[in-house]
């Protein structure tokens, strides 16, 4: 049967957090006709409606794009033709048969169609035994929406989310879908991609080039996932005064100077650090988490209903703290932080537990920019400094991850990528404070690069200095071998990939 | 199969559609009450889509939401919302008309979980 294929009336279509407004064609929402069982014949029915949508762009001349949970603050997801809403899109395969060549067992897979939000990945995994290796710090994204700008977290032993998948079911013309993974790392048995019809490309250039694709590599359908046994975080949060050897820590993840709550010696699995940059002498806020295969004895569970949870960082503060007061100035923003986001001692939860929801929809403005260990310092000390001149209600939040594979990711930085997030509410203040940091962060010749889904203001010569001529010739070159035609890669761009040149 | 959602005002009498229309030009400023389901389950699965609602005779008359784009799904969040145009309407009418906005968002299926096949 095919899907249902609902269209608004709506002309209009705005992102999660209403910092803009697009006019668009057409915005449909897409349900699998069968939405209450994952099969294999529905999804391969929600595959030709797929086709069906791409189709009916190419023969209005239309733009047409994939909408995940419409968080990204950019204009990623926007259009102005055919928007759809892949959210209802939302079965689950998991353990599928293997390459004979995989190596891992095929319990540590699971397949999701690309409306499957971080929520219900973290939902159903952690019912079957598994988890996550990390996400966001919540999880209100779809997957193929948090892959597609390279949403990240702050694990210290892996990279951001796009670098657990390892294949993509992609829907790139009206008579063309492929299976996507690499050859150097087969995955899937053939036989998988053969049932759904899909083409099966192996590829290490234009897989890694798809994985954070802008929405620009066709409407993604499917993600292949690899997967971890359930594990549990002990989670401390304290507010440490900024000594030398913090600064360490935050500049070259060095811990040997300081001592972090929790087990003493053991590296943490997750590090992350708040800022108030007015309110420096009280310290700053430093979140670890342990890794560990049961619930640690002794621990106690996350308290259910806080308006901030453990693993939230300086957007969700900032967001919650927006939806609490008309105007976040800088004494209400220091009084609110004593009085919501608190330290915390030894509570453990599964990945899924402590990142969790956020249900705010404040008028926040986040960015975020990647800069290399060995530059951390500088950078923020930078940002310090801006501050002093120009105070800004907002703050700063340092999160890590291991550089990725995928062409454009931005967490791509060696030996690891420090993403400095400056959040705060939604004002000229905010932006132009943001604005003075990146100017200085590129005046200081700090290599950086921005998160695809957060506020910047990049454009084509500034990607091409910022991430490389061959990385954007590389990325484009993928996509015109996946979008074979002049009318598929003109339907599968926007606004946003041309000011990037990236279309 | 294609259903059409039925749109904000689609199918009203013109006199309110137009004052709907000046209700919502001139309501920059809205007032929003927001319900929404705890947890996953307040997470939506559709884009919003809404209404305009009107009570008319002090209420005799109230029309209610056509909800037709959920596909069996329960309603993930519900957000009312009026402002400048309408509270006018509602004052310099007694209170005989009293418009508001209705949006929703569906929830999520819950599909089981299936297989991909070649056991
Ligand atoms: C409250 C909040 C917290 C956040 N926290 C973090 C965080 O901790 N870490 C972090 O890195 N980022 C964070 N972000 C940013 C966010 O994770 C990214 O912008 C992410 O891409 C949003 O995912 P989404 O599902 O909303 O996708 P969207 O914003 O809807 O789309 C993102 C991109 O994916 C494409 N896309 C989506 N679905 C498809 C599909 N099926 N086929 C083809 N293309 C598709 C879109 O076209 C678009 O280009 C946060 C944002 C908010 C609002």
């Amino acid at each position: 049967m095919p899907p249902v294929i609902h269209e608004s009336s709506q002309k209009r279509w705005q992102n999660w957090h209403q910092s803009y407004t697009q006019k668009l064609e057409l915005l449909v929402d897409v349900w699998n006709a069968n939405a209450s069982q994952s099969t294999v014949p529905g999804y391969v029915d929600t595959t030709q409606g797929l086709q069906g949508l791409i189709q009916r762009a190419l023969t209005g001349g239309l733009e047409i794009r994939g909408l995940g949970g419409g968080w990204s603050f950019t204009k990623a997801p926007a259009t102005s033709g055919i928007l759809v809403n892949t959210r209802p899109l939302n079965y689950l395969f998991p353990a599928p048969r293997t390459h004979p060549a995989y190596p891992r067992r095929r319990e540590d897979l699971l397949f999701a169609q690309c409306g499957v939000s971080v929520a219900e990945l973290n939902h159903f995994l952690k019912k079957i035994g598994k988890s996550l290796p990390t996400s966001g710090a919540s999880n209100g994204q779809t997957i193929a929406g948090a892959i597609g700008t390279g949403t990240h977290g702050s694990s210290l032993e892996f990279g951001a989310m796009q670098d657990f998948v390892v294949g993509l079911h992609l829907v790139v013309s009206p008579d063309r879908h492929v299976w996507l993974e690499r050859a150097s790392a087969p995955v899937i048995h053939d036989e998988i991609p053969q049932n759904l019809g899909a083409r099966l490309v192996r590829d290490d250039a234009l897989f890694n080039a798809a994985l954070v694709g802008l929405g620009g590599f066709g409407l993604v359908h499917g993600v292949l996932m690899e997967v971890e046994d359930l594990y549990y975080l002990q989670a401390y949060r304290r507010r440490m005064p900024l000594t030398e050897e913090l600064w360490r820590a935050f500049d070259q993840l060095d811990f040997s100077g300081i001592a972090l709550p929790g087990p003493p010696g053991v590296k943490p699995y997750h590090f992350q650090a708040v800022i108030n940059p007015n309110d420096l002498d009280r310290g700053v806020y430093v979140t670890v988490m342990y890794k560990h295969a049961q619930r640690p004895e002794g621990s106690n569970p996350p308290s259910p209903g806080s308006k901030l949870t453990q693993g939230d960082s300086a957007l969700e503060i900032v967001g919650v703290l927006t939806d609490l007061v008309s105007e976040l100035t800088i004494p209400v923003l220091s009084r609110l932080m004593d009085r919501f986001y608190e330290e915390y001692d030894n509570i453990s939860g599964t990945h899924g537990e402590l990142f969790t929801d956020t249900t705010t929809r404040g008028k926040a403005w986040g960015s975020a920019v990647g800069v290399p260990l060995g530059r951390v310092r500088e950078t923020v000390e930078l940002a310090l400094a801006v501050n002093r001149a120009f105070p800004f209600p907002g703050l700063f939040g340092l999160r890590y991850a291991l550089p990725s594979r995928a062409t454009l990711a931005f967490t791509s930085h060696a030996p690891m990528t420090c993403v400095l997030d400056i959040d705060g509410a939604a004002s000229t203040r905010t932006k132009t404070y943001s604005r003075r940091v990146w100017q200085g962060i590129s005046q200081a010749a700090i290599p950086h690069t921005f998160h695809w889904g957060k506020v910047h203001e990049l454009d084509g010569p500034a990607v091409r200095g910022l991430y490389g001529t061959a990385r954007v010739d590389a990325w484009r070159g993928a996509r015109k071998a996946l979008l074979t035609t002049p009318e598929l890669l003109a339907a599968f761009s926007n606004d946003y990939l041309r000011g990037l040149d990236l279309a | 199969m294609l259903v059409t959602g039925g749109g904000s005002m689609s199918k009203r009498p013109g006199w309110r559609r137009a004052a709907a229309l000046l209700c919502l030009t001139l309501g920059s400023a809205c007032a929003h009450y927001r319900v929404q389901a705890p947890g996953a389950a307040g997470v939506g699965a559709t884009e919003p889509q809404g209404e305009v609602l009107w009570s008319l005779g002090w209420g005799l008359v109230q029309e209610r939401p056509r909800v037709d784009n959920c596909e069996d799904q329960a309603l993930a969040e519900v957000t009312q919302s009026t402002n400048v145009g309408f509270a006018l309407i509602s004052v310099l009418t007694l209170g005989l008309a009293m418009p508001q906005r209705v949006e929703w968002r569906c929830a999520k299926a819950q599909p089981t979980p299936g297989d991909l096949g070649v056991r």
